[in-house]
């Protein structure tokens, strides 16, 4: 093979590996359209819903290769809102997300399984100093134009966990709170 | 999916592991060590550290009954605790041998030690440099005189009132934390007050146990720590925490020229009703509080 050909190879082989990259945009989530809601099921009866209401976070997205999808997000713990502010102060203290001492939780995507439109983000979620892999189903549903011309993209997903795997177990053994937490996210994103 | 909660049965249970479980494992460390292994005859540190020694497994009996025993170190800064309580018997029972120096080094430890992994999250992630001096100096120095105005005031002498007030004390951390913020901090100073009236109780059959420094001492290393993490943790009402903080100050009652040789039962009233006041008066507030809907 001669030098030219080489050269073509080597430009073919890194046009290949940067495409994905290429076609691929970063999303900001924008707070004050986006919600991050949990809920606890209350002494085996209701599930009881709850907001975090300050977070921040990024969506690496292309639409045409949702396997390259990546997903950083970092939620303020002590944000925490559930219409009831004595709720509130007992849900930021160490009974639950001990959020003076764990100010953060954050949720970093390392891999994402694609079926259909749906996307299973695989991460890693921290939070009270513990790190356990959560899988969040994520789909887009929607896109649009804001006021300012920017793209935007929104996206809705849900997951569910064990906060005893993070060592949160106020109410667990004694079934006043479950243990399985579900999570609801809404986000609306702009393309940065 | 946890087991159907019956409210009646969490209470029950919940009394047992703050209440009951610490009172019988103090009171039962206190009488059989009393009885058996501590006689009257036994030095007088020995029979002093016997009472820190059941305060420290009675509590910590309760606390890891109510949390669960928990990796070492602890993650939590709540899960400290019980280990400020074992260092406080271990530390202060041996200084009770060696003197007064000694029993001020060993609680200038407690306090520069428990203040650092109360507090290590502000230290090494929030503070800068001047704001954490500006809290550590001066929470360092009070707590330091807390555990001083008990050595000052009553020495080493065998008050058998005194673990009523250390009883009124953890009560009033606890109140003030449990009605306030959090249930299982409350509670675990709860376990602490129980801790105390198990000595009391015990004591009566083995009087010649001491109540002296290394039990006051053990005591209000758990409850300063307790208040710490009211303030800084839990955000519990600062003025009711100030006034929690107050009721071992009732010590002072001591300074009273004469009050050392009242009968006991007239001292303990004095003592114990000088401690409820500033107690009381949290209760107040905290009752007085305007209160959102319940979401028990």
């Amino acid at each position: 093979m001669n030098f030219l050909n080489r050269l073509k190879t080597l430009v073919l082989v890194a046009a290949l590996c940067i495409m994905p990259a290429l076609g691929a945009d970063t999303f900001k989530i924008d707070t004050s359209h986006s919600s991050i809601m949990f809920a606890a099921k209350h002494f085996g009866a209701a599930w009881n819903y709850g907001r975090f209401n300050d977070f921040e976070g990024t969506v690496v997205f292309d639409e045409a290769n949702l396997a390259a999808t990546k997903v950083d997000v970092k939620i303020v713990a002590k944000s925490i809102d559930t219409n009831n502010e004595r709720r509130d102060k007992h849900l930021r203290s160490p009974d639950f997300f001990n959020a003076a001492q764990f100010p953060d939780i954050t949720f970093k995507s390392s891999k994402v399984e694609v079926d259909g439109e749906t996307m299973k983000i695989h991460g890693e979620l921290a939070m009270l100093g513990k790190k356990q892999n959560v899988v969040v189903t994520l789909a887009k549903s929607g896109e649009g134009t804001g006021m300012d011309g920017g793209k935007l993209v929104g996206f809705h997903g849900e997951a569910s966990f064990k906060r005893s795997d993070f060592g949160m177990n106020y109410g667990v053994g004694n079934g006043a709170l479950s243990d399985e937490v579900k999570i609801v996210i809404s986000i609306e994103t702009k393309k940065v | 999916m946890s087991p159907q909660a019956d409210p009646n049965t969490i209470i029950m249970v919940t009394l047992f592991k703050i209440a009951a479980l610490p009172l019988l494992v103090a009171g039962l460390v206190t009488l059989l060590s009393g009885k058996w292994v501590l006689t009257p005859e036994k030095p007088p540190f020995l029979r002093q550290g016997a009472t820190a020694l059941a305060a420290a497994l009675g509590f910590s009996a309760g606390y890891w009954a109510l949390n669960g025993f928990n990796e070492f170190p602890p993650l939590l800064v709540q899960h400290w605790f019980p280990y400020f309580a074992l260092a406080g018997f271990v530390l202060l029972s041996g200084a009770a041998r060696l003197g007064l120096i000694a029993e001020g080094i060993a609680m200038a430890l407690l306090v520069a030690g428990c203040l650092f992994l109360k507090l290590r999250p502000y230290i090494m992630n929030q503070w800068e440099t001047a704001e954490a001096a500006a809290y550590l100096v001066p929470l360092f120095g009070v707590w330091l005189l807390l555990l001083f105005v008990g050595r000052g005031v009553v020495s080493d002498k065998n008050l058998p009132e005194i673990p009523l007030l250390l009883v009124i004390a953890m009560t009033a951390a606890s109140l003030v934390i449990v009605m306030d913020g959090s249930a299982s901090i409350g509670q675990a100073a709860g376990s602490m007050a129980a801790a105390c009236g198990g000595i009391f109780l015990a004591r009566l059959l083995v009087p010649h146990l001491g109540v002296g420094a290394p039990l006051r001492g053990t005591v209000l290393i758990v409850f300063g720590a307790m208040l710490l993490n009211g303030y800084f943790y839990v955000e519990a009402g600062h003025t009711t925490l100030i006034l929690a903080a107050l009721v071992p100050f009732a010590l002072l009652v001591y300074w009273v020229p004469g009050v050392k040789d009242w009968a006991v039962w007239k001292r303990g009233a004095l003592v114990c009703g000088v401690a409820l006041l500033p107690l009381v008066i949290a209760l107040v507030i905290l009752a007085t509080k305007p209160v959102e809907s319940s979401y028990y």
